[in-house]
């Protein structure tokens, strides 16, 4: 990969990062699997790889933003994921700030198109 | 096929935190069987689980990211760290040559000078990293036990209660620096001290030369304060100022500390030398002078201690 090319795969991989958190929030409404989010987030446009999804629905457990069930009714047991209520206030909170965010870079990158 | 699956999971497993470890495995197992199931309808071949385990990643790196970041000393205390270090590690190795070298000058034996430098070389890089290691165990040991002082560390800026220039609270770096570093020196000198029955200046466990016995419950003594100075110095360092009470604990140590040097190392020595040269008490009151060098030194620690401690104590009063 060239010079130019690593820059934006590092600079890239910093934005999805964020990114990735404040949507996967937004999709746990409703109770969802891991793999059952991938998908719902690939449907959207959104490609998470399996081995960072899986521990990130862990970590937001952790820090209170979702909560878990496992689901012994079916053939076999699967852990539910759904979002806390914290974890709800928060996605409000990074919602606004997206937009803004969103108005805001729009702005500085039309500026610099048209200079 | 879940022959595979099992191991892939069992590999994972090794790298997780073992009270985490069940769930953890459980949770991937099934998410493995989801994907398994979508992609392959419920009849994979071996090759087919291969692939979503290749997909899936290194077992390892899975596991690392099931544990987030850790560190053994954190961005926090990292650059504490680095001062400790910086100042320790030319002066610690340094003493020990100086040490080795007038210990071989004084020794009546003589001496074979390319055995010495040898010998100093490797002393001076046992030591080194002997301090090495005990600094950073301190400093891990601070990160994973003492939430408020990284706590300290995270503090919020605030322009406003930036410390008035002569601010009797305020830390010296350097000088905090070079009193762990030789704090963390001395306290090795005591334990190796503390080993060998007492005192030499040849550093070497298996073979101490001549050992000069001295009070061990002093040496215990000295040990204590010692460890304890290096923590208060490193709790100023952190939190960036001096209170009352550390300084106070910080001088009660330093006054308990020359009283322990009286027994440990002024007394035996004197009385060694008045042994070796008796002529030399007939001229100079050498039995007394043990007692007037602690006055003098505790006067001293007074005299330049207690101004401080004086300052921050109107500081305290003004502020409340």
């Amino acid at each position: 990969m060239t010079d130019t090319g690593e820059h934006v795969e590092q600079l890239r991989l910093e934005i999805r990062r964020g990114i990735v958190v404040l949507a996967v929030l937004s999709l746990m409404d409703s109770a969802s699997y891991g793999y059952n989010l991938i998908q719902r987030l690939a449907a959207l446009g959104l490609d998470i790889e399996e081995g960072t999804l899986y521990p990130l629905l862990r970590r937001l457990e952790k820090q209170g933003l979702m909560q878990s069930e496992w689901d012994t009714t079916t053939s076999r047991p699967r852990k539910y994921y759904r979002i806390s209520d914290t974890g709800q206030e928060v996605v409000t909170a990074l919602r606004v700030e997206w937009q803004e965010t969103v108005t805001v870079m729009q702005r500085i990158l039309e500026q610099e198109h048209h200079e | 096929m879940s022959e595979l699956i099992d191991r892939y999971i069992h590999q994972v497993g090794l790298y997780v935190r073992p009270k985490e470890r069940a769930e953890i495995e459980a949770e991937l197992r099934s998410q493995i069987q989801d994907q398994l199931e979508d992609r392959y309808d419920g009849a994979p071949t071996q090759a087919d689980v291969a692939a979503v385990l290749k997909q899936l990643g290194k077992p390892r790196t899975m596991a690392v990211s099931y544990s987030g970041e850790q560190y053994l000393v954190g961005p926090e205390l990292y650059p504490f760290l680095l001062t400790v270090l910086r100042f320790g590690l030319p002066l610690v190795p340094s003493v020990v040559v100086i040490a080795n070298i007038v210990g071989a000058a004084l020794s009546p034996a003589g001496g074979d000078w390319l055995g010495l430098l040898i010998g100093s070389i490797f002393t001076a890089a046992q030591a080194a990293l002997i301090f090495l290691a005990i600094v950073v165990v301190f400093f891990a040991i601070l990160q994973h036990s003492g939430e408020e002082l990284r706590a300290a560390a995270r503090t919020e800026f605030n322009p406003l209660e930036l410390p008035a220039v002569d601010d009797p609270g305020a830390v010296d770096r350097f000088e905090s620096g070079v009193g762990i570093a030789i704090g963390t020196l001395v306290g090795i000198a005591i334990l190796y001290y503390l080993q060998v029955g007492g005192l030499t200046l040849r550093f070497n466990l298996n073979d101490p030369g001549e050992v000069l016995p001295v009070p061990t419950s002093w040496l215990a003594v000295l040990l204590f304060t010692t460890f304890s100075s290096i923590l208060i110095n490193l709790w100023a360092l952190i939190r960036r100022r001096w209170t009352l009470w550390t300084w106070l604990a910080q001088a009660a140590l330093e006054l308990v500390g020359a009283v322990g040097l009286y027994f440990v190392l002024l007394t035996p020595v004197l009385e060694r030398v008045i042994q070796t040269v008796p002529e030399l008490s007939e001229r100079l009151p050498l039995d007394q002078l043990p007692s007037i060098i602690t006055l003098f030194t505790v006067v001293i620690m007074v005299l330049s201690n207690g101004g401080r401690l004086i300052r921050l104590w109107q500081q305290q009063g003004a502020n409340t």
